[in-house]
């Protein structure tokens, strides 16, 4: 099981947000992100800032999963902040003023990207993305492949943490230390994990072949699917308030 | 039906047979158990039924379509399902109901008539309440119910079965035992169950031992309980009451019939006091 | 020396949400050369049992001593020689291999320890012997050559060549056939015969324990519910089945007959001293039979 919760972890619900098309709120978001690159500072930036937050409080998932999940990357903006603040040629008060620009930026990148992430299931959101994706069908690009890849890796990436964690157990029980000082022996050590961790995926993958081939997968073709994508009126205006939002800071 | 017809397998010409000049025919509805030891041939067997594997020489005939045949392979798939041992190798979705709506959306159908399927198929093996679960969060009887449930939602007429619960909890074989017997009693589908455990098949109708790359057939496990040899073949180990009666034989006490539930031998040996 | 274990209690996750308690206040001895089966559904705390006995988990509360030693208060860079002493083989112990060959495979952990070669290729001999894998046709097979049982006999090895005092065992017999089974349970019986090494086995199936243990546990709800001798079990069905595990067939005709009036000694492990004490009691026992 994951332990954590963590970046970008879906947290089931009801909110508005939540039932929104997963197409619109990853339209919404690109253009969140790139009218935050695009805005003048500080008022427009402020004008976004507003907005992610309102998001933030409408997605009801709770304030203390933002803060969690935004605390890695807390110390990136700090970072990126701090050297703005040493090496920039301006003086001192500029100096924090941009700073405080950029890091307010990526703040605000960063947890309109979480508004998305935790209220949009992993499923959902490659679902969503299919169907976003599917003009590039006509160029011959494997739209198909590519969100079949997506989808299994999400339904295996808990299984192979799993799978870690128990021949780890079982290779220390032998004896091998993973703690040891020597970088390359610890190295070493770590390839008796990997090795029964490829072959273990190696079968998993041959079986899941089996299975999926067994339930009439062909690989090629249309697909139907069970959950259909429906636009409904909320979407519309979900959009038409972000991409307002984003006209008012360009006409300012 | 289900035809077998002078199937061989190998996996390189010249290199040792796995099958060995196999006939033998399935008929709809039946409950066939099949047998033999680790490594004897049978996981390769089952491989066959719906041409996931095909013969490198003979050829597999369901309800008259050839396996060697790839354009008809959706139309042997939908009719032949299979359940492999381990449900985590099988879940294609991170979520259940989606998972069991796959095959289904592998053939186009309309999104109103897969949820039907759906629901009717998780509802078949008692998971509905946990159709919009992750599958990571279930026990192994739980994951291998919506294996199941994927398989049942096409609507097969045979089941192939590989150990189906060889890698799940005590407590969860009951339950996924008693589901399979029910699908092939109620709703007819025949079964063609791979096992170590006699068990899990002694009410079968028929049985098939490999052992060898070689396949010998007999009828009605119940009436062989005592034949030793022919478990020993397989395998597999006699039930607890075939081998408590005869170690009692040893020591001259003598039984009729072959077959007696616990009950009955207490009664039994209460006559004989 | 015996092990003891004074009131251990696990948590999982402890002051989480998710918080789950695995064990709770055991007390319990196990003595030296014991064989003992552990039997609970899952998620009765039987896998955490056994890590905490070879230190790959701690216990948030009690003391587990082994060879005199409290190996809760043994500091982190030393518990590997805890599990040396106590060897644990996992569940689908095959899983682990990853060698090139046998050989190499079961002499990796010797190695590890800076054995040298002589000492090693003895250990590995001996551990081979002991899992029924005859050296000379073995010992260069490389792993996917080997059939299911003989692969988890090779993961077997790989713990007996760390010569360990104690051994445990979960769920050893799972997806193996009849055959399969038997040869572990010889490995089991000789290795406790010649080095007197006490075995603690879980599994879930109670026909499984009854050939090879002389004491039998079962968990529930992370609690001992009953501890019995093996030759005990006739005495307890009722108590057995409550705690939703199937007896012996054996045991449980005893058990019937014994209700039923017949003046028996049900005191017995395996299905052919049941056979002989219910041919004694009906006076079918052949002579020869009786003294041989």
């Amino acid at each position: 099981m994951v332990k954590n919760i963590g970046l970008g972890q879906y947290i089931p619900g009801n909110s508005i947000l939540h039932r929104l098309d997963p197409r619109s709120k990853v339209i919404g978001t690109v253009i969140l992100v790139v009218g935050t690159f695009t805005s003048a500072y500080p008022v427009e930036t402020g004008i976004f800032l507003g907005t992610v937050l309102i998001l933030g409080a409408l997605s009801q998932v709770g304030i203390r999963y933002y803060f969690d999940s935004l605390k890695p990357l807390l110390y990136l903006i700090l970072i990126t902040a701090f050297f703005q603040v040493l090496l920039a040629e301006e003086e001192l008060g500029q100096r924090f003023d941009a700073a405080l620009n950029l890091g307010l930026r990526l703040f605000i990148i960063i947890f309109s990207m979480q508004v998305l992430m935790g209220t949009t299931s992993p499923l959902s959101l490659t679902s969503g993305m299919e169907k976003m994706l599917s003009p590039l069908k006509r160029i011959k690009f494997p739209v198909h492949e590519l969100i079949m890849i997506m989808t299994i890796s999400l339904r295996f990436i808990p299984l192979y943490i799993e799978d870690w964690e128990r021949i780890k157990k079982a290779q220390m029980s032998r004896g091998i230390n993973f703690e040891e000082k020597s970088i390359i022996k610890r190295l070493k050590n770590y390839i008796s994990v990997l090795i029964p961790l490829l072959r273990i995926s190696f079968q998993r993958a041959v079986d899941l072949a089996t299975a999926m081939e067994s339930r009439c997968y062909q690989g090629e073709g249309e697909r139907s699917h069970l959950n259909v994508l429906k636009f409904t009126p909320y979407d519309f205006m979900y959009i038409g308030i972000i991409g307002g939002v984003w006209l008012i800071t360009i006409w300012l | 039906m289900i035809e077998f017809v002078n199937v061989h397998y190998y996996y390189k010409e010249n290199s040792s047979l796995i099958l060995n000049n196999i006939s033998f025919t399935i008929n709809k509805g039946e409950f066939i158990g099949i047998v033999g030891r680790n490594g004897s041939g049978k996981s390769t067997l089952a491989r066959m039924f719906n041409g996931i594997l095909i013969p490198s020489k003979g050829k597999v005939l369901v309800d008259g379509l050839d396996t060697r045949k790839a354009e008809d392979l959706i139309k042997i798939r939908r009719k032949v399902g299979l359940l492999l041992p381990n449900p985590d190798n099988q879940i294609v979705s991170s979520v259940v109901e989606e998972d069991v709506a796959f095959g289904l959306e592998n053939l186009g159908i309309k999104p109103e008539e897969i949820r039907l399927q759906v629901d009717e198929a998780l509802k078949l093996v008692e998971m509905e309440e946990f159709k919009k679960h992750p599958p990571y969060l279930l026990s192994g009887g739980q994951k291998q119910r919506v294996a199941l449930a994927g398989i049942l939602a096409l609507k097969p007429d045979y089941l192939v079965l590989d150990e189906p619960t060889s890698m799940i909890e005590p407590e969860g074989r009951k339950l996924i035992t008693g589901l399979l017997k029910q699908i092939n009693s109620e709703l007819g589908v025949a079964l063609i169950w791979i096992t170590h455990d006699l068990e899990e098949i002694i009410e079968a109708d028929r049985i098939l031992v490999v052992a060898n790359g070689k396949v010998k057939e007999y009828k009605k496990p119940k009436e062989l309980l005592g034949k030793a040899d022919i478990w020993k073949e397989a395998g597999i180990e006699p039930l607890a009451i075939t081998q408590f009666m005869q170690n009692l034989k040893q020591y001259g006490i003598d039984f009729k019939p072959e077959e007696f539930t616990v009950q009955e031998m207490v009664d039994f040996l209460c006559r004989l006091k | 020396m015996p092990i003891k274990i004074k009131g251990v209690t696990h948590i999982y996750k402890k002051g989480t949400p998710f918080e789950k308690k695995a064990l709770e206040d055991i007390f319990l001895n196990i003595e030296n050369g014991e064989i003992l089966g552990i039997m609970g559904k899952s998620g009765s705390g039987k896998s955490t049992f056994l890590q905490l006995l070879n230190g790959l988990l701690r216990p948030c509360r009690g003391k587990i001593i082994v060879d005199d030693y409290d190996i809760t208060m043994i500091p982190a860079d030393e518990i590997a020689a805890v599990r040396r002493e106590v060897g644990l083989v996992f569940q689908f112990p095959e899983e682990q291999i990853f060698e090139t060959d046998v050989y190499k495979e079961i002499a990796f952990g010797p190695k590890n320890l800076g054995i040298d070669e002589k000492k090693t290729f003895e250990r590995v001999k001996t551990a081979m012997k002991l899992t029924g894998l005859e050296y000379v046709k073995f010992k260069d097979r490389r792993p996917n050559e080997l059939s299911g049982g003989e692969k988890r006999r090779v993961g077997i090895a790989d713990i007996l060549a760390l010569n360990p005092r104690y051994l445990l065992l979960d769920e050893p017999f799972a997806a193996l056939d009849y055959e399969g089974r038997r040869k572990i349970y010889q490995s089991i019986k000789e290795l406790n015969q010649t080095r007197g090494t006490t075995t603690i086995i879980v599994s879930h199936n109670l026909e499984y324990l009854v050939p090879v243990c002389n004491r039998l546990l079962i968990l529930a709800d992370g609690r001992v519910k009953l501890d019995i001798k093996i030759d005990e079990i006739a005495l307890y069905i009722k108590e057995i089945k409550n705690l939703g595990v199937s007896p012996p067939l054996h045991h449980e005709v005893l058990y019937y007959l014994k209700e039923k009036g017949f003046n028996i000694n049900v005191k017995v492990r395996t299905r052919e001293e049941a056979a002989r004490e219910i041919a004694k009691y009906l006076g079918t026992l052949k002579d020869e039979v009786k003294s041989g």
